[in-house]
């Protein structure tokens, strides 16, 4: 080989190294010039929200907006639990619904204990839920340019489908519902589906936010809200939904950095809105993060910022992949509240969805 | 930049050098100037998209995800060119038969991925074109890309039924992996048997067209 041809391959190699850079994921408060009605109607503004700052990270997901209905923040719960007192323990669940596959009034009966319709208090919980879906008219019809994903795979039921807005309604709960993309581009007698990212709880849910995270595939969104006991110490929770593969080319073109930016651009979101604020607080993130691995380069990241999280579980939660994860972290210096050891587990019954649940206890400070 | 836009950038810029830098190579060195630049740049072309494909599931489960592919993907780019580079520059026939080899994986590749179009959801034509130069990369060494294959397939699937927590994933990744892995041994073969005559690697039968 002559000193030309190492040359030559030095020369090929350099440019592509120097490239080698993940592409941008910082979020910001200013939405800019979004005009989708999701983000911008008065219903949104109930929610902080933070959006990619890319300009073609915008323009992907202004088009998914399009086509989705009205968020839904329903903060205070009409059958509430007792009131948290410090050292009280809450019962945190996560669990992607698979649209309306998941049976969520069945789910929440059995792992929450909630009584539907709702007849008493129930222990304090919280259900960080994904692919959630709503049919109503208040999810425009399709546009020309809108984006519309197909429905998520739902498992024949025995039972009524019955959508999150609805469940929260005759469960008693409290409800943030951010929907990410349309469920479908099917119109039904009582309107069209949109689906996304949810939070219920019996529970008021203070500080409600949503992140819109790095465009990859279709819409992916983080929605997180604060539960405080009566001492005023709060818990963050945030609620998840990474993308599983983007298509051929953009995989290729970008080594595979779908879940990597999400998990980037989670963090870079949930640290401006510390920074914010003045201070942090113990915060609780879990989803669908739809890896196949437990040792995926998003997982290791997210670890890398939730030092305080459980091990991972080391089983399947959509068949055989540990798609599933919940990471934990609390100020430094703070040892009070925090995840009771060894109530970290999937759940045994998928109740129809394609995805097993999670479920921990959280204790707040005494 | 943009992430759809910095790929091919960096394709173009890697191609442009690689002709910078192999043309007075091979004009000082031999008769086959142009041979040694082509080989080069498919050499190059072939090592980038075998290193990134390759690397896919591996790297995923590294803290470098991304960037260890593109370090992949940089490192089979070397290969690719400076074994393209003296292929052309002392074998031009054989750089000839890969060539041809590529532009039929190409063409072939590229007609798969639009034949897949109706069948996944938002399937672009892009990811069309981007089958199509898997299929070309396959194609400029495609002994080695079969032996690879076959290896990577074998030894994923035991491991697979073999170990419980290995896992379908990492069986893929051999698969890849030994495709990637089989097509830039070839490129590198090749170059390093130049000036033996025959090809060390050959089928053990004849295709006639």
């Amino acid at each position: 080989m002559s000193r030309s041809d190492v040359r030559a391959g030095v020369a090929v190699a350099l440019p592509i190294v120097i490239a080698g850079c993940i592409g941008p994921y910082v979020t910001s408060r200013d939405l800019g010039d979004r005009a989708c009605p999701a983000v911008r109607d008065s219903a949104a503004q109930a929610l902080e929200w933070h959006a990619p700052t890319s300009a073609g990270d915008r323009r992907n997901l202004e088009a998914w907006c399009a086509g989705v209905g009205p968020v839904i923040a329903d903060t205070l719960p009409a059958q509430p639990s007792r009131a948290l007192a410090p050292g009280d323990s809450l019962r945190v669940l996560v669990w992607n619904v698979s649209g309306g596959g998941g049976d969520l009034v069945a789910f929440l009966e059995s792992e929450a204990g909630v009584t539907c319709p709702a007849t008493g208090p129930a222990p304090p919980f919280v259900l960080l839920a994904q692919e959630a879906y709503r049919r109503s008219f208040a999810v425009p019809a399709a546009r020309p340019g809108t984006q519309v994903s197909v429905a998520a795979a739902e498992s024949p039921r025995h039972n009524p489908r019955i959508d999150v807005e609805h469940v929260a309604r005759l469960c008693g709960l409290s409800l943030i519902y951010v929907p990410a993309v349309r469920n479908g581009a099917a119109e039904y007698d009582d309107g069209r589906e949109d689906r996304g990212n949810a939070i219920l709880a019996n529970l008021p849910l203070h500080d409600p936010l949503a992140i819109e995270l790095p465009a990859e595939d279709s819409r992916r969104l983080a929605i997180a809200a604060t539960l405080r006991d009566a001492a005023g110490d709060s818990l963050r929770v945030v609620s998840f939904h990474f993308t599983l593969l983007p298509k051929l080319w953009r995989n290729l073109t970008t080594g595979n950095a779908a879940r990597v930016r999400h998990a980037l651009g989670l963090l870079d979101a949930l640290g401006s809105i510390e920074a914010a604020r003045g201070s942090a607080i113990p915060t609780l993130a879990a989803g669908d993060a739809n890896t196949w691995s437990a040792q995926d380069a998003a997982l290791r990241r997210l670890r890398d910022a939730f030092p305080d999280s459980p091990a991972p579980l080391g089983e399947g939660t959509r068949g055989p992949f540990p798609a599933d994860h919940l990471f934990f972290r609390r100020p430094s210096g703070d040892t009070g509240a925090g995840l009771l050891p060894g109530t970290y587990r999937r759940l045994a019954d998928a109740y129809g969805s394609d995805h097993h649940g999670l479920v921990v206890t959280y204790l707040f400070d005494r | 930049m943009p992430e759809r836009t910095r790929f091919p950038i960096i394709a173009l810029l890697s191609l442009s050098l690689a002709v910078g830098v192999a043309r007075p190579s091979g004009a000082q060195e031999s008769s086959h100037a142009w041979e040694s630049v082509g080989g080069a740049a498919l050499g190059t072309a072939s090592g980038l998209i075998m290193g990134s494909l390759g690397s896919l599931v591996p790297c995923n489960d590294t803290y470098a995800g991304p960037l260890c592919v593109r370090w992949v993907a940089a490192g089979g780019a070397v290969i690719g060119g400076v074994s393209g580079a003296m292929l052309g520059s002392r074998d031009p026939e054989r750089l000839g038969d890969a060539a041809v080899g590529g532009g039929i994986g190409l063409a072939a590749g590229t007609l798969a991925g639009f034949a897949l179009t109706p069948f996944i959801e938002r399937w672009a034509p892009q990811d069309a074109l981007a089958v199509g130069l898997i299929g070309g990369a396959v194609g400029t060494a495609p002994i080695g890309a079969a032996i690879g294959l076959g290896a990577g397939a074998l030894v994923g699937a035991v491991l697979w039924q073999t170990i419980p927590s290995f896992g379908s994933p990492r069986a893929a990744a051999f698969v890849l992996g030994g495709i990637g892995l089989g097509v830039l041994t070839e490129w590198a073969v090749r170059a390093l048997t130049a000036d033996e005559g025959d090809p060390p690697l050959t089928l053990g039968f004849h295709v006639a067209f």
